[in-house]
């Protein structure tokens, strides 16, 4: 279907007007709030470039969700690629695998390491509700779900994380510090999960 | 009623979602707390819940870390509403990529107006080569075409006499911290100044399009600093005495004060 182009004052308009849904694209891949928002900035510029593509009458959010996941992945391997070419890299991939959260970590940082543990749509569906108070029919128009899964990958995830912090913070009260067996990784740019969400 | 309601028997199948890993709790009980974070429950089901939190240390436990959790998700990784408002103004100002694709796309005229815009553009393209050639050999300057670019000194006066109105407002240091982030690629603090207020942020095409300008008082008197990537500022031979320059990384900072008014450019540091 051909539609005429957007403007790049409607580009921007659109943009501005799902920017925090496409944040949540962009963090749950990263993990990291500065990411993101560079992730964010590159994305805006390839949308507009790319924005003939994009047709009018269907959801922009979708559309440039799409964007926003592809260029976060790019970034999230750089990154891994980075890492691993330095010396320090080479240290920490060597290292890679289940991880270990230290009883002295703290709890924000073990919160968002069970967060990787989940799949990439159901991080964005908890991060749509949570930090964004997202109802779950805004989830399924967001992300081109049902609303029933939105529903059903907050709920999942919830009870996950809760299991994975609890499991650690009982096994840190009983004197076992590492969560052997928690599944908590750091990191969320590992790609888990290949549903796509946008 | 309560175990009707809370505790479900069958939730404990030993599956994945089993009362085990649940931290102790049934799958249909874990729902329920969700469906009390959310504010979904009715009002019976509430009333059952509260009151049943008041003894069931299980229940009371995964609510407190439910709420912790959603505390902590916020704090960590909520967006920036600034940051993205600016992300979304950046587009406005960004260079339009698709213009060429959008003139292809446009109303094709009658051959004859069209072969007329064709002579008009050869024409066009003639006299913008010979003037890239003039510039080139015969000693003038290699000219890119630029945008209009104002002055510090204007741009400063027209500031003040705008009354000093920020177009963005950063509450806290970290939001400070993002924005610089985001718009210059380094993350930057203001050390606390006696007498110093800052205002806000606002654009102007002073460097580059991109110039950022941090709107400031001290003692009520106006200060201006410009901000802009290294590559795109002027040379620091050239200033008055109430200008001064500074390099943080590969920003590139240029002050306008009123009379005066001493220095703030020191107070600026790199986020670690």
């Amino acid at each position: 279907m051909h539609t005429p182009p957007l403007s790049q004052s409607e580009f921007a308009q659109m943009f501005q007007e799902h920017a925090r849904s496409l944040w949540c694209v962009a963090v749950s891949v990263l993990g990291n709030r500065d990411e993101a928002e560079d992730v964010l900035q590159e994305s805006a510029l390839t949308g507009l470039a790319k924005r003939q593509e994009f047709v009018r009458g269907t959801s922009f959010v979708h559309w440039m969700g799409q964007v926003v996941r592809y260029t976060a992945l790019n970034e999230g391997r750089r990154r891994r690629i980075r890492k691993a070419s330095s010396i320090d890299g080479l240290q920490t991939a060597a290292s890679d695998g289940p991880v270990h959260s230290d009883r002295s970590e703290p709890f924000d940082d073990r919160v968002v390491a069970a967060l990787a543990t989940l799949d990439e749509t159901a991080r964005t569906c908890l991060l749509m509700r949570t930090v964004l108070d997202f109802s779950y029919r805004q989830i399924s128009e967001a992300l081109q779900i049902a609303e029933g899964t939105a529903m059903s990958h907050v709920h999942r995830s919830r009870m996950r994380m809760r299991a994975a912090l609890l499991a650690f913070e009982r096994s840190s009260a009983s004197g076992h510090g590492s969560n052997h067996g928690s599944g908590i990784a750091p990191g969320l740019s590992s790609g888990t999960g290949g549903t796509k969400h946008a | 009623m309560l175990e009707r309601l809370l505790r479900d028997p069958s939730g404990d199948s030993g599956g994945p979602d089993s009362a085990a890993n649940l931290g102790g709790l049934g799958r249909s009980s874990a729902e329920l707390v969700d469906r009390f974070i959310d504010g979904t429950l009715s009002d019976r089901e509430r009333l059952v819940f509260e009151k049943s939190l008041e003894t069931d240390a299980v229940l009371c436990e995964h609510v407190a870390l439910q709420r912790r959790v959603d505390a902590s998700l916020r704090g960590k990784l909520a967006p920036s509403d600034l940051v993205l408002k600016h992300i979304a103004a950046s587009i406005v100002d960004a260079e339009d990529a698709l213009a060429p694709a959008e003139a292809s796309t446009r109303v094709i005229l009658p051959a004859k107006k069209q072969v007329n815009w064709l002579r008009v553009a050869a024409l066009v393209a003639v006299a913008v080569s010979g003037y890239f050639a003039y510039s080139t050999f015969l000693g003038g300057k290699a000219a890119l075409p630029k945008v209009a670019l104002v002055a510090p000194a204007v741009a400063y006066q027209r500031e003040v006499s705008e009354g000093m109105q920020p177009y963005a407002v950063c509450t806290t240091s970290e939001e400070f911290a993002a924005y610089t982030k985001t718009q210059l690629g380094i993350a930057l603090k203001v050390r606390p100044v006696d007498g110093l207020a800052l205002i806000g942020w606002d654009y102007e095409s002073v460097f580059s399009r991109r110039t950022v300008m941090l709107l400031a008082k001290y003692h009520d008197k106006p200060i201006v600093v410009f901000m802009d990537k290294v590559d795109v500022g002027p040379d620091n031979t050239c200033i008055a005495a109430n200008e001064a320059n500074r390099v943080i990384g590969n920003v590139f900072l240029h002050e306008v004060r009123a009379a005066g008014v001493p220095s703030v450019l020191d107070a600026f540091e790199v986020v670690k």
